[in-house]
């Protein structure tokens, strides 16, 4: 192929680019070259990635190649370039978590999850930018660099998986992992206009991710498409021993009947709370995106969901409890290094009484069980929008600011935030345009484990609605 | 927030955690850690303690496809 003609094989979808590579169309070698190209080629712009290992990508792409042409063919990743928040360990390699206190940090082991996309066939060129330490919905970061969004630099990526959204929305990788404490995942896709996928909390093996809050961190995908975003969330999710919060045996093959939307499946819109401050043009691409779901079978319900600000301050006092435990010694040692809006949100775990923290735990299973009973019985998926505006001008939220971070910390999570405590699997897919010709995401929550009716129901909207993808610049 | 209240997470964190902040830091987060407590507070009619807190991961795991 001609690099012109690779380069607009990274316009395609994963799924896509892996039917040519397993038809020897185009090599795994190409599609690196170009993949690497592009993250070189935008990051004077979006600045995605906090290091681009060239050298070692295109050693996998060739050795993906002699498998492949040996007939060896591993699956849908083989042969894929990816790329990863900074936060995932493999052993000797430096892991940053954006931050200054960790830019030299090398890991002693590697990440379950690497492993599991190396023995994928997948190949990872780089390592991408991300708020420090996971803290942070909006990508800032003072120590690599803001990550810009591709559809306009000017506007936030979102975060904390930031560098996540905006390599996969410019195209330059086919998908990425990101983790999600508080909407680090649905944040930027929403930003971004793509697919994020936070798993049911136990799903994904958390070993090896350098953690915010172990009881409330989720590992999972980002990708352009939510057949794209199944694969990846299949080849990671499952049993890991050295995880024993990480307990789900039967993972199935999402992207195996996908195409089937069952009919009357009941969509659940809240009456209160979770609209109340939509900007117009979020609303409007909200109605529009129900409409279609309601085109394709589905049922309009109207449903009672709780406050969301009780949920989400549980999730805080954990969050903060477990932040502040992992960073108490840095807190003590260097507290100069951290960038004074995530040193500061980490502060008041400090404060916290452990019986409060332990509280907070213990109510976790029955907060759950009350959700899912009375909200799964009116409706079997609850659609939000992701965010309640599209991504905030990056000047406009500046994280050093103390009273507009809280404020922008508080309007970007306030509708993720409790469905970490709830530990339920949470979808953003991206439903149009909105302001500025920015990107809307729509949120869609689930059962526990029901990640295979969100994956039929995005797979169907997105055929429906997706939309045109950001310029690379 | 009344100045008791600050000089007591004053005085907890730095004896207790390590960690010194001055009056108007421990004021604020004298502040905040009284907001959330108030939000565990609202819900403690919901705590039990039978296996904790491993309970919330057995409940999850009961669904169909976890590992039994």
């Amino acid at each position: 192929m001609t690099n012109a003609a690779v380069a607009e094989v990274l316009d395609l979808s994963l799924n896509e680019a892996a039917a040519l590579i397993r038809r020897r169309e185009v090599t795994s070698r190409e599609l690196t070259a170009a993949a690497l190209a592009r993250a070189e080629q935008t990051q004077p712009t979006i600045n995605a990635f906090i290091r681009i290992d060239t050298e070692k990508a295109m050693e996998s792409a060739a050795a993906a190649d002699r498998e492949i042409g040996q007939g060896q063919y591993r699956g849908i990743l083989h042969g894929i370039p990816l790329a990863h928040k900074d936060m995932f360990y493999r052993e000797g390699e430096i892991t940053s978590c954006g931050s200054a206190i960790r830019r030299d940090f090398r890991a002693t082991y590697t990440s379950n999850l690497v492993r599991r996309l190396d023995a994928a066939g997948a190949i990872t060129i780089g390592w991408l930018n991300m708020s420090e330490f996971a803290g942070g919905p909006t990508g800032h970061n003072v120590h690599f660099g803001d990550c810009c969004n591709p559809w306009n630099p000017e506007h936030v990526s979102g975060g904390s998986s930031s560098g996540s959204g905006a390599a996969v929305a410019a195209r330059i990788v086919f998908g990425a992992l990101g983790s999600d404490t508080g909407g680090s995942i649905r944040i930027p896709a929403a930003c971004c206009g793509i697919v994020g996928v936070k798993p049911t909390y136990g799903l994904v093996s958390r070993h090896g991710a350098m953690p915010r809050s172990w009881s409330l961190d989720h590992v999972g995908p980002l990708a352009r498409t939510p057949a794209d975003a199944a694969g990846i969330l299949h080849a990671i999710a499952g049993v890991n021993r050295d995880d024993p919060t990480s307990w789900i045996a039967e993972v199935p093959r999402y992207h195996e009947g996908m195409q089937d939307v069952p009919k009357g499946l009941r969509i659940g819109v809240p009456k209160k709370h979770f609209l109340d401050d939509v900007s117009a043009d979020v609303g409007a691409a909200f109605e529009a995106a129900l409409q279609v779901l309601q085109a394709l079978g589905c049922i309009r319900v109207e449903v009672d969901l709780p406050d969301p600000v009780p949920l989400s301050q549980l999730n805080d006092v954990i969050s903060k409890s477990e932040a502040a435990t992992i960073h108490r010694k840095w807190l003590i040692e260097c507290p100069e290094q951290y960038g004074g809006h995530v040193r500061s949100r980490i502060e008041s775990g400090l404060a916290i009484p452990a019986t409060r923290y332990l509280e907070a735990l213990s109510m976790r299973e029955a907060v759950t069980r009350e959700f899912v009973d009375t909200v799964f019985t009116e409706c079997d998926v609850v659609c939000t929008p992701t965010l309640p505006v599209v991504a905030p001008r990056r000047a406009e939220s500046n994280p050093e600011d103390p009273m507009g971070v809280l404020d922008v910390v508080r309007k970007m999570t306030y509708r993720t935030r409790l469905f970490n405590y709830l530990g339920l699997p949470a979808f953003s897919v991206p439903m149009g345009l909105g302001a500025g010709n920015m990107p809307v995401g729509l949120q869609l929550v689930g059962r526990p484990l029901a990640e295979s009716l969100l994956f039929s129901l995005t797979n169907a909207l997105h055929d429906e609605i997706a939309g045109p993808q950001p310029p690379i610049t | 927030m009344k100045s008791g209240k600050s000089q007591t997470i004053q005085d907890y964190t730095e004896t207790l955690q390590g960690v010194a902040f001055g009056p108007e830091r421990s004021g604020e987060l004298a502040g905040e850690v009284a907001s959330l407590v108030g939000a565990v507070e609202q819900t403690t009619s919901l705590m039990s303690f039978d296996c904790e807190p491993s309970q919330f991961q057995a409940y999850i795991g009961r669904w169909e496809g976890a590992k039994k």
